[in-house]
């Protein structure tokens, strides 16, 4: 069986966590999805997942608008840390406000993805994120 | 009611002595600081909170009109008048535009001409910080809302279309689970449309009057009573004085207040306790929790609209009862902070000024050495 995707998804609305979950393992690859509800949990995770038999996540799925620390700051912690920032973040979030977008990407957001409205925009884009960057993680 | 605190910029002594005597006379309760050189007034301002600078323009090294321009890069509400020799009309007119808040012509300086130049200046500079602070207010909760709008529409059409693929494809396991989503994002657009009419009326002028505290947080109680009795809750009120408030507002300052004490709470009754006392001019009421408590970090954020420091799985709520409750205690001219230890509860606390009766009497009630009277 081939080794699973690993992504954590950073994410506090549960029908999101649910949506978002239900199109990623519906995909092509095989993916398994630990979930974190806000950006202090996330960043917990993340810190135990480095000494760990599983190893880092091979990408973050990361949301903006978080409960108790933000995706902005979750966003600073990742890619200031030198054992987190090689993993790549994707921002996917609701927000398509021109200062959100250019904010993560001065804070080193490797893609910033606005969740479209429609399921099957939805799907298309969770299924591109799958494509590029699973693909690119997986590059020797 | 603290001093005016003014400073004074002007090189010659002459001129400086004579302005200094007017301000003393034109304004009784004043605290003059003076400056003879502009170079140093930048340094004075950081060292020194001022209600108003009047800065001569002819002076060597550095002229009023360049050192105002730069006082105005770091002190944006400092209310600056320049003050201009016969002659230099028409420069101190295009000052205006250039950081300076009024001018007065030297040969035009009366007792009346300066203190209202003063005044003029403080208002201005007042009215303008105000319209800054609602205009980046308004920008700030425009953004904030607009994107908790989305998600919930959003969620709504996509579970819709799920539901609909599923029925027809002839699965129907998880029709109830998509339906619940459904109308979960359905109830917090509605809760998202009450708000931001609550947050609209707020912005409309308040009419004020003296307003029974007690009265109010009778009321607030008989409209919780089913929520007390959900959640075995108690909200405890001592005898209040009275505010000038509006009505309205304050029940929506006391309920936003209460219902988060009573929401954000795990002991087994939850229980909200209400005090007040008079401070000076003032009513402060102190909202006191028994709830789960605030760590100190995110104690000024509460008040920001649609911060969560929860997810909404395990609390719910709008994340603007305290945005509402703040923008109505700041519309009667009150202020609200937040005083919490995480395991241990909050306290808010409210001041808003007193009815101009009470005040005297709670003055006068002072001076005789009694404690002040509550209604």
């Amino acid at each position: 069986m081939a080794v699973p995707i690993k992504v954590l998804l950073v994410e506090d609305n549960e029908a999101d966590a649910f949506l978002t979950q239900e199109t990623l393992e519906a995909g092509k690859l095989h993916v398994q999805i630990a979930t974190a509800v806000d950006g202090v949990i996330a960043i917990k995770h993340l810190r135990e997942a480095v000494d760990s038999p599983d190893g880092l996540p091979d990408l973050v799925l990361l949301d903006l608008n978080l409960p108790r620390l933000d995706g902005r700051e979750v966003l600073k912690t990742i890619k200031s840390d030198p054992a987190l920032r090689h993993i790549p973040v994707v921002m996917l979030t609701s927000s398509d406000s021109e200062r959100d977008i250019v904010k993560s990407y001065q804070l080193g957001a490797n893609c910033y993805v606005t969740k479209p409205v429609g399921l099957e925009s939805f799907r298309a884009i969770v299924n591109s994120i799958e494509e590029f960057w699973f693909t690119v993680v997986r590059l020797p | 009611m603290s001093p005016l605190r003014l400073c004074l910029i002007d090189d010659d002594p002459a001129e400086l002595a004579l302005t200094q005597e007017l301000l003393r006379q034109a304004i009784p309760d004043v605290d003059i600081h003076i400056e003879c050189d502009a170079r140093l007034a930048l340094q004075a301002c950081e060292n020194q909170a001022f209600d108003c600078l009047i800065i001569d323009y002819n002076m060597p090294f550095l002229d009023g009109l360049t050192c105002a321009q730069e006082l105005r890069g770091a002190f944006p509400y400092l209310p600056i008048v320049l003050s201009t020799s016969f002659g230099d009309e028409v420069l101190a007119a295009n000052a205006l535009t250039s950081g300076v808040t009024d001018y007065i012509p030297k040969s035009r300086m009366t007792l009346e001409s300066l203190r209202r130049a003063v005044e003029h200046a403080v208002r201005v500079t007042k009215q303008a910080r105000i319209i800054d602070e609602q205009r980046e207010e308004l920008e700030n909760f425009a953004y904030a809302l607009a994107h908790d709008f989305k998600q919930p529409i959003r969620q709504i059409r996509t579970f819709a279309t799920l539901i609909t693929e599923a029925i027809e494809g002839g699965r129907s396991s998880d029709t109830l689970n998509h339906l619940a989503f459904m109308n979960g994002a359905a109830k917090r657009l509605a809760d998202l449309v009450d708000v931001m009419s609550q947050y609209t009326l707020l912005g409309k002028a308040p009419t004020f009057e003296a307003i029974s505290v007690n009265r109010v947080l009778d009321g607030v109680r008989a409209s919780l009573a089913p929520y007390l009795e959900e959640r075995c809750g108690r909200i405890v009120v001592s005898p209040a004085p009275s505010i000038l408030g509006n009505d309205a507002m304050m029940t929506q300052v006391a309920q936003n207040i209460i219902v988060n004490g009573l929401k954000y709470n795990k002991s087994e009754a939850p229980t909200v306790i209400v005090t007040s006392y008079v401070d000076g001019d003032r009513c402060v009421m102190k909202f006191e929790d028994n709830g789960i408590g605030i760590e100190s970090r995110y104690i000024e954020d509460i008040f920001k609209p649609l911060t969560r420091l929860h997810n909404s799985s395990e609390y719910t709520g709008s994340g603007l009862g305290l945005t509402l409750a703040r923008k109505a205690v700041l519309a009667q001219n009150g202020e609200i902070w937040c005083e919490s230890e995480p395991g241990k509860g909050s306290a808010f606390l409210v001041s808003l000024p007193l009815p101009p009766a009470q005040h005297a009497n709670s003055e006068e009630t002072e001076e005789r050495g009694v404690a002040p009277l509550t209604t």
